[in-house]
């Protein structure tokens, strides 16, 4: 297909931009000296994917090799694709046009449950049979990764294979046992089979799953030779391991327009709702000369006037007042700002505080997450009231006079006092702001609670709880409403029903593949986006399809059951999730990893200390 | 004392999708890379101050594109033409750098190449049928404008155009009003003539060539 058909469609759609390519810094290679075509697909919107720093770093680490030529792939909005289907252009890679169903590799990353019918849609739109079974040649490979690759069995029909853990290694690694198997002609069959032997690679057509008369998971069995358990890979040295020097800088504006250094890996923290904080470990940190360097190529060749150090929790980074110095020593002089996302309420210091006022000053978004001292003792926040407060006295002092706060709703033994305390919290916040002698001067003060609904997910503590039922979240958010006591107070919240499908699917089975399918057929996309998802719709599926949603969100779990990722390892044992849960019932707390070792097992990985010391006494 | 610098460059190809906001991050990302002596806004938000005497709509290319900043520091025009083409993507290009010679104001032409084919119709067949809409009483179009939109008619313009034909294309050369009191984008005509004859077109390449005085001599 030529780039002329794409062209004559753009002027027909909205932001074309999304669709031409040719920003700064996108490959462009000579297919001739090519063995391998990978089309990276994010499958969501461009200004979303282009934001992602995963995409970037692979992207990168593929076309630094000469034989592999990765291109970039975003789900097209309704107007482009409507275009593509009229006019018979299939989905085709943004750096060359060429249509990727024709492809060695096509990967997708799984950021979000609410993105699955987006997978599917592309593929479809690429001209390829959406389920792996129909896809009989060695090419295209279709491999999904990402965080929501740790339960993946609602994908499990459509994936060849999927990616647990950092992609770094293990994709190149999957792509030269193909290019053998290119050569030899294998079978598709004959590839995933010697697939399944790498480390990190989980083929879900070599396991059987048979179910129990109550439709809990029996039996979970490997077939040829595959592996019981598919361990997650990680890398151990941050230090030494690929970053791109180069982004792609997009034309149009997206959501994150900014280079973005990623700082440490992992979280100490251990948070018990938080699924990042356990699936990510164990904590690997860059040094401050690696960030400070990477920071600054990024920033020259991208002329990108922000910088973004990333992590789960920035200031939890051990060097931070080592580097933060360092990189406005030269970031002043460029006119670059920093900005710092993820900071703790209880290691936000006065000097922090002057640090980024150098920089520049947005708002204040912390997250307690819940409004009560025992409720945040229950999911492990590890937070005090009083360091709330301090905080906000601090970012007051400091000039500030808006403050966001992010709660949830639904969490693991919560009652209506639980709720009730948001607003009490929130009301305590605009007390102390008018108690200020230093608040800012004809200045009102602003506290916006952001309210999610709680999604228990796989490899966390609370990976048994039932979900709160939709009607119960409904009732929370009256009372929460309610007990509000202050115009200064503005109350925000996500719509349950999205949060109740994410948690479905967040925990489901391999059955949900047919609702999946069936759910896209029946036209639903950009599920994640408010005026496409379609909630009834969904539920007809599931009615069709003779599956009960609620049997997988709103089910208590028993300790013993078997899950259906418990032939994935995370690292994290279930006897630790265990030990957790049951203190999470007793509200009792677990320090973080600095503090003492809480014998997660993600010690044994490669860049944990393995032999049983602590991962905390790396860094 | 900042020095005035009128920069020149070509726009076609991919870049012709993107519009003049995002041409406008594109370059200062441009001129920050390129680590030029531009003069920056002294605002909270520095950011380098770049203009635009005469924006370019998106869909159009560009032949003889300006952006107008200020140096700080003295720099060859050629090196500031060097340095800007080495971080530019492609489709954007720049062709001199220059001293400003006339006012933005001056700007009140502009003259456009335009490319097209009626839908199953030759370059031939085309081309009569742009040629009899010469012959129309008048080709009111509607303008649409941020203040709400009127009616206008185009004829005039379109009166002058040249127009020819080779064995793959029909080929428009029109000159219309361009600057900040009349400016009439190439698209209405288009749209005007497509009205007319009640024909669609097939495809469309809209490239503006130059910018021009109101004494029909090139902007400078």
């Amino acid at each position: 297909m030529s780039y002329k058909q794409i062209e004559k469609i753009l002027p027909l759609v909205q932001k074309p931009g999304r669709y031409c390519g040719g920003e700064l810094n996108s490959v462009i290679k000579n297919p001739e000296n090519i063995d391998i075509r990978y089309a990276f697909c994010f499958p969501d919107v461009y200004e979303i994917g282009m934001s992602h720093l995963g995409m970037k770093i692979l992207y990168s680490l593929k076309n630094a090799r000469d034989d592999i030529w990765c291109e970039r792939v975003f789900a097209p909005w309704v107007d482009m694709e409507e275009q593509m289907r009229k006019n018979n252009i299939p989905l085709y890679g943004l750096e060359s046009g060429d249509a990727i169903k024709d492809f060695d590799f096509i990967g997708f990353t799984l950021q979000y449950e609410l993105s699955y019918t987006n997978v599917l849609n592309m593929l479809d739109l690429a001209g390829l049979p959406v389920k792996s079974c129909d896809r009989k040649d060695l090419s295209p490979i279709i491999m999904m990764g990402g965080p929501c690759a740790c339960n993946p069995e609602p994908l499990a029909d459509f994936a060849d294979m999927f990616i647990l853990g950092e992609g770094e290694e293990v994709n190149l690694e999957v792509i030269d046992l193909y290019k053998i198997h290119k050569k030899k002609h294998s079978t598709k069959e004959e590839f995933l089979e010697e697939a399944a032997q790498i480390k990190g690679v989980y083929i879900p057509s070599l396991y059987n799953i048979e179910y129990n008369d109550d439709n809990t998971v029996k039996r979970i069995t490997p077939k040829n030779n595959a592996p019981k358990t598919i361990q997650k890979r990680i890398i151990a040295d941050m230090n030494n391991v690929y970053y791109p020097d180069k982004f792609v800088v997009p034309f149009i504006d997206i959501v994150h327009d900014r280079a973005m250094e990623e700082i440490f890996r992992g979280c100490i923290r251990g948070c018990r709702f938080c699924q990042a904080g356990f699936i990510y470990r164990p904590v690997r940190e860059k040094s401050p000369e690696t960030i400070n360097k990477q920071s600054r190529a990024l920033c020259d060749s991208t002329g990108y006037d922000e910088i973004s150090l990333t992590s789960l929790s920035t200031s939890d980074y051990t060097k931070l007042q080592e580097l933060l110095p360092e990189l406005i020593s030269w970031s002043q002089d460029e006119m670059v700002s920093l900005s710092l996302p993820s900071l703790r309420v209880d290691n936000f210091s006065p000097e922090l505080l002057e640090q980024i006022n150098k920089i520049r000053k947005s708002g204040l978004t912390f997250a307690p997450e819940a409004g009560t001292q025992r409720l945040r003792d229950v999911i492990n926040k590890n937070i005090l009231e009083s360091e709330i407060l301090d905080t906000c006295m601090t970012a007051f002092s400091g000039g500030y006079s808006s403050v966001k706060l992010y709660f949830m709703l639904g969490l693991p033994t919560e009652t209506l006092d639980d709720v009730a305390g948001i607003a009490q919290l929130a009301q305590k916040i605009v007390n102390l702001f008018y108690s200020n002698p230093n608040k800012p001067k004809g200045k009102g003060v602003t506290v916006t609670c952001s309210t999610a609904v709680f999604v228990p997910k796989p490899f966390t503590p609370f990976q048994w709880e039932p979900q709160d039922t939709i009607d119960t979240v409904k009732a929370k958010q009256k009372h929460l409403v309610s007990s509000l006591t202050s115009k200064k107070i503005t109350c925000n919240w996500h719509d349950s029903k999205t949060s109740f499908l994410e948690a479905v699917l967040a925990r489901g089975d391999r059955r949900q593949c047919t609702v999946v399918e069936r759910a896209w057929k029946k036209g639903c996309k950009f599920d994640s986006w408010e005026e496409f998802f379609d909630f009834d719709k969904w539920m007809q599926c599931f009615d069709e399809e003779n599956i009960d949603p609620q049997f997988y969100a709103n089910r208590r779990r028993s300790f013993d059951e078997i899950l259906p990722w418990d032939h994935l390892d995370y690292g994290i044992s279930k006897q630790f999730l265990i030990r957790e849960a049951k203190k999470a019932y007793q509200a009792q707390t677990t320090p973080h990893c600095r503090i003492q070792c809480s014998g997660c097992g993600a010690n044994k990985l490669e860049g944990g200390k393995g032999n049983g010391t602590a991962c905390s006494t790396l860094v | 004392m900042a020095q005035p610098v009128r920069l020149w460059f070509k726009k076609y190809g991919k870049a012709k999708f993107i519009s003049h906001l995002d041409l406008n991050r594109t370059m200062i990302r441009a001129v920050r890379m390129a680590k030029l002596p531009i003069w920056y806004t002294e605002g909270f938000n520095k950011h380098p101050y770049i203009t635009f005497p005469a924006p370019l709509s998106i869909f159009v290319s560009g032949e003889n594109e300006a952006m107008d900043f200020k140096i700080t520091n003295s720099i060859k025009f050629a090196e500031i033409r060097d340095k800007m083409n080495k971080v530019l993507p492609q489709g954007i290009e720049v062709i001199k750098v220059s001293e400003p010679v006339m006012k933005v104001s001056m700007i009140h032409w502009a003259q456009y190449k335009i490319e097209l084919l009626f839908e199953n119709c030759s370059s031939m067949e085309t081309y009569e049928i742009l040629q009899s809409c010469k012959n129309a009483e008048n080709l009111n179009i509607e303008k649409k404008t941020k203040k709400g939109s009127k009616i206008i008619d185009v004829k005039q313009y379109f009166m002058n155009a040249d127009i020819c034909y080779n064995q793959t294309n029909t080929v428009i050369d029109i000159i219309l009003p361009c600057g900040s009191t009349d400016n009439i984008n190439p698209s209405l005509i288009l749209d005007a003539v497509q009205d007319y004859s009640d024909r669609k077109f097939q495809y469309t390449n809209i490239t503006r060539l130059m910018l021009l005085n109101d004494k029909m001599e090139q902007f400078q």
